[in-house]
């Protein structure tokens, strides 16, 4: 049987196969340009104290590709779920040749579930590559990044658990509603709304986020002025004031929050002012000097921020995870596929 | 044949229908908080006196995730057009047989091929106006804020262009379905072609429809920023003040073509010590954050006169289609894209009349 | 009489293969018309050229006077019933008619409305879930219901039960009698067109072997069995369409104008099904020493 799955399988294998092969030779003709890129300019930029700049600069020039590169990989486990899932058993169905791959020599759990394991794998192994491919082109790119948690779902091994759900879950659709056009639909919808759910609600909380409460005010998201260690993807920020209400969240203070006044005195938006802080006339004030300022003000009107993250030791964690919870979910939803296919499309 | 072509065509607009229903409750649920957020920006921009596109306005940052969905949905809708309304169009009754049925009727393959292709374009076209409509009113508040209508990002996402869009992907459909006689493969076919089309489109075609206007700009204290980075002050060219325009590229130098380097900049502002390089320019809807920290009043003067002795030797030379042009590109990409799906909707007819026997 | 079909050295090639060869056929009018021949014969394909839905590759065809599906009139006056009945199974019966009665502009909705009813079809059930006989019945509405002058249909009682095929005849009959249209049936089945038919082309390798009325042509064959001789030996005017010989006796199907004199011989009449069993069969191998003749309409 798995043989006839295979055979059966050949042209879906071969068109994902060319299709990775094209992916592998755009990464592989820019790979060595983003890698040199880095090289002539992020790997010197300590010595020229113009990080900042050149990792802008780098993400400015391949923002674009990396965009684009982000969206296959994305849309990989979508196609999957929908050109191979949907069809599966709802083509044998609306053409009627279930009648004949089902009076073989092999149970319909048997055949279902040899082309539910042979195309499983498959899309695993798809989505698996082409994460792969990209996450190494993308190397670079991730390491002048503020956190790893930017690119999360687009790297690693979480692609392989999005493909294998999206293809069991456009499988299990076409067993229920017997036409393929509807299961498409279905596959689409219900892949993104489960990716949906599980980046917004579900994979913050994963593993318990840490808080933190400091006095430590941040000129901007992830300003050096917060103690978090590098790298942490911060899910939620907020400024309280004295009280504990809170004064700007999403970002603290200038960034989207409060906007910060430097003049005569210091001026925290609509969270207070500090007259009596005053600048040095005549010289610049650097970034350490700014937020000193602001730090005194915000110390002054007794600020402080509370900010609960994921540290950056956690990222492989959260991918094995994540790849874990989809996986789970796929061997459900498949089960379920089995299950009504053996006993409900009698 | 219309009414038979509604008929076939019933269920599909009826999700369709139910689709842009369901968006258009979320978006009207959610559009006055953001046109809130935006007033209340704008008033505390007023208040401190910050105008234009130095004013940052929190909306950009505001439901961003609704956002980004909102984006994703415009941007998606025409291929699923493509594929889930034009592919089978003509695929499905060659797959399952019932095209002698269908054509074996008192109407030639013609009246038929564009009966069906009529009715289902038109439902294409008025279910991406209202979606596109629908999508431009919510997020106007944030358009509004950073001024990139223009921008090669958001340009296709707004107003007309989804329309032609949608149309050319359903054509494309239908004609691949003729070709293919096979919806699977037809689907797979038109979501790759569409997704071609509008890459090509928007980097090929699109910036030659109208030559760009080149204008040398004198230097700004607006168009100069004050980035205080970690090593020191930096000055930073910023975009030049072209609200709602496409700004293809803008570079400061002088008449030699040369950027400032440091020296000139240490020389053209003593008053400001430590001064390096200008950096990469920073535009409107490019999208990343710029790290700068206002300009503490005291500095005001130095730096005005510090951009008043650079704006001798060097301008800002911007290459941009200015905003006015905005509906006139409009215009164009929708009526390109209307086109190409006529002729591919003439040639699946032809196809279907001459070939398929 | 003029001829509802005529098609002269009609070809119909799919890349290399020739579907149908060097076909010529008149069909006349006021018969009902059987199209037999094995699987792969070319049956479909002719249909199909009659219809519009295919163009010849070779040779021409006129369907009542005219090019098949030359426009809408043409269309209105040729009905059209393809094998295993294809409908639109999302759409209800009534929904058919109403498809029937939008695109043809001489749709008669009395008569699908009492053939409807007459059958127990119920409108407001799904296409999709009707019994093939159904499912046929429903196809010969839509294919009537217009009042054509031709109907054409292509092996459409072969999936069905002999009950079903039964009724189906019926139906078939009676829209004969009552509209007096001209009828063109394929089947390989031929116990059927027995019953309905007054007119046989038997059609073996695309190549057309028999055309003619099914009483002259009953008239004209007669079985002969007697010792063993050698078909060669027969007077010329018998053509010697199938034998089977053993060791003693010879078995002939033969086709003859005038009575066969020769006491040796016991002479029976032949049923169809033997007469186009003995058709197919030469085609396939011809008899010794005669030549095949052709019977070509008048």
């Amino acid at each position: 049987m798995l043989a006839v799955a295979l055979r059966q399988c050949r042209l879906r294998l071969a068109v994902a196969g060319a299709g990775l092969a094209a992916l592998a030779v755009v990464v592989a003709v820019a790979g060595p340009q983003v890698a040199h890129a880095y090289d002539d300019t992020v790997a010197n930029c300590a010595a020229s104290h113009d990080c900042a700049l050149a990792a802008a600069a780098l993400r400015t020039r391949y923002g674009l590709l990396s965009g684009w590169l982000d969206v296959v990989v994305a849309a990989v486990p979508v196609l999957l779920g929908m050109f191979w899932g949907a069809p599966l058993v709802a083509r044998e169905l609306e053409t009627g040749t279930y009648r004949l791959a089902w009076t073989q020599g092999v149970t319909r759990s048997r055949w279902l579930l040899a082309k539910l394991g042979v195309l499983t794998l498959g899309a695993v192994a798809a989505a698996g590559v082409a994460s792969l491919l990209v996450t190494w082109w993308a190397g670079p790119l991730d390491r002048v990044a503020g956190t790893p948690f930017a690119s999360f779902a687009t790297r690693g091994v979480v692609p392989s658990g999005y493909a294998a759900f999206a293809f069991v879950l456009g499988v299990a659709a076409g067993v229920v509603l017997r036409r393929t056009l509807p299961a498409m639909a279905v596959a689409l919808v219900g892949t993104v709304a489960a990716r949906v759910v599980v980046t917004v609600w579900v994979r913050p909380h994963l593993f318990p986020a840490r808080v933190l409460a400091t006095s430590a005010v941040s000129v901007g998201p992830l300003s050096p002025g917060l103690p978090l260690p590098a790298g942490s993807w911060v899910l939620s920020q907020s400024l309280l004031d004295r009280a504990g209400h809170v004064v700007a969240s999403q970002g603290g203070l200038g960034g989207g929050g409060l906007t910060i006044d430097i003049g005569p005195g210091v001026r925290l938006g609509s969270a207070g002012s500090c007259p009596n802080l005053r600048v040095t006339p005549g010289s610049i004030p650097g970034p350490q000097a700014i937020g000193a300022l602001v730090q005194r003000c915000a110390a002054q009107l007794h600020l402080h921020e509370l900010v609960t993250y994921q540290p950056a030791g956690r990222y492989w964690p959260l991918q094995w995870a994540e790849l874990g919870l989809f996986l789970a979910a796929a061997v459900v939803v498949g089960a379920a596929a089995w299950w009504w296919v053996r006993r409900r499309l009698v | 044949m219309i009414p038979v072509a509604w008929r076939q065509f019933r269920s599909q607009a009826a999700v369709a229908t139910a689709a842009l229903v369901a968006v258009a409750v979320a978006l009207a649920v959610t559009g006055p908080h953001l046109v809130d957020v935006y007033r209340a920006g704008l008033a505390a921009c007023r208040a401190q006196g910050t105008t234009g596109s130095n004013c940052s306005n929190p909306v950009a940052g505001a439901d961003r995730g609704l956002q980004v969905a909102v984006l994703a949905v415009v941007l998606v809708a025409p291929a699923l057009v493509g594929m889930f309304w034009g592919a089978p169009l003509v695929a499905r009754e060659l797959e399952s047989g019932t095209y002698r049925l269908a054509w074996t009727q008192s109407v030639t393959r013609r009246r038929w091929m564009l009966g069906k292709l009529g009715v289902v374009a038109l439902g294409a076209m008025a279910g991406a106006g209202l979606l596109s409509l629908m999508a431009t009113w919510w997020s106007s508040p944030v358009v509004t804020a950073a001024q990139n209508r223009f921008s090669p990002g958001q340009f296709g996402l707004l107003d007309l262009v989804p329309v032609g869009y949608a149309a050319f992907a359903f054509s494309l459909g239908a004609a691949t379905g003729v070709l293919f006689r096979r919806t699977l493969p037809a689907m797979a076919v038109t979501l790759a072609g569409f997704v071609a089309a509008r890459l090509a489109v928007t980097y090929w075609l699109r910036p030659h429809f109208m030559a760009p206007v080149r204008e040398v700009l004198p230097l700004q204290d607006a168009g100069i920023g004050l980035v205080v980075g970690p090593g020191g002050p930096t000055v930073v060219g910023q975009a030049p003040p072209l609200p709602n325009a496409w700004v293809v590229s803008t570079t400061v130098q002088d008449a030699a073509g040369r950027a400032p380097t440091a020296a000139d900049l240490r020389h053209a502002c003593p008053d400001l010590p430590g001064i390096g390089t200008a950096g990469p320019p920073a535009g409107p809807g490019v999208g990343h954050v710029s790290a700068a920290v206002p300009v503490p009043g005291g500095l005001k003067a130095p730096l005005q006169q510090c951009v008043a002795t650079l704006g001798a030797r060097f301008h800002d030379v911007a290459l941009y289609q200015p905003a006015d042009r905005y509906w006139p590109f409009q215009w164009f990409e929708t009526l390109t894209f209307v086109a190409a799906a006529v002729l591919l909707a003439g040639a699946a007819v032809w196809w279907v009349r001459h070939r398929m026997r | 009489m003029t001829a509802v079909l005529a098609a002269r050295g009609l070809g119909k090639r799919y890349g290399r293969r020739w579907a149908l060869q060097d076909c010529t056929l008149d069909i006349p009018a006021g018969h009902v018309v059987g199209l037999v021949g094995p699987n792969g014969a070319g049956k479909s394909t002719l249909l199909h050229v009659a219809v519009g839905l295919l163009a010849p590759s070779a040779g021409s065809i006129e369907v009542l006077g005219r090019p098949p599906a030359a426009d809408a009139a043409q269309l209105s006056r040729v009905g059209f019933v393809a094998q295993d009945a294809p409908v639109y199974s999302r759409l209800t019966v009534a929904d058919h008619l109403r498809f029937g009665a939008r695109l043809n502009p001489t749709w008669d909705p009395a008569l699908a409305r009492r053939r409807t009813e007459d059958l127990d079809l119920d409108p407001r059930q799904h296409a999709g879930s009707l019994s093939g006989g159904q499912r046929a019945q429903l196809a010969l509405t839509l294919a009537i219901a217009k009042r054509p002058e031709f109907l054409v249909l292509d092996e459409p009682v072969a999936s069905l039960d002999p009950l079903a095929r039964r009724q189906f005849l019926q139906s078939l009959m009676e829209i004969v009698a009552e509209q007096g249209v001209s009828v063109l049936l394929s089947s390989h089945l031929v116990a059927d067109l027995e019953r309905v038919c007054d007119y046989l082309v038997v059609l073996v390798a695309s190549h057309v072997q028999v055309a003619e009325e099914v009483d002259t042509l009953l008239g004209a064959h007669r079985r002969l069995t007697g010792p063993r001789r050698d078909p060669a030996s027969l007077p010329g005017d018998i053509e010697v369409v199938e034998e089977s010989h053993t060791e003693r006796q010879s078995t002939l199907l033969v086709r003859t104008d005038g009575p066969v004199l020769d006491p040796a011989w016991t002479v029976e009449e032949v049923g169809l099904e033997d007469v186009v069993l003995a058709y197919m069969g030469r085609a396939v191998a011809p008899a010794r020493g005669r030549r095949a003749r052709l019977g070509v309409a008048p």
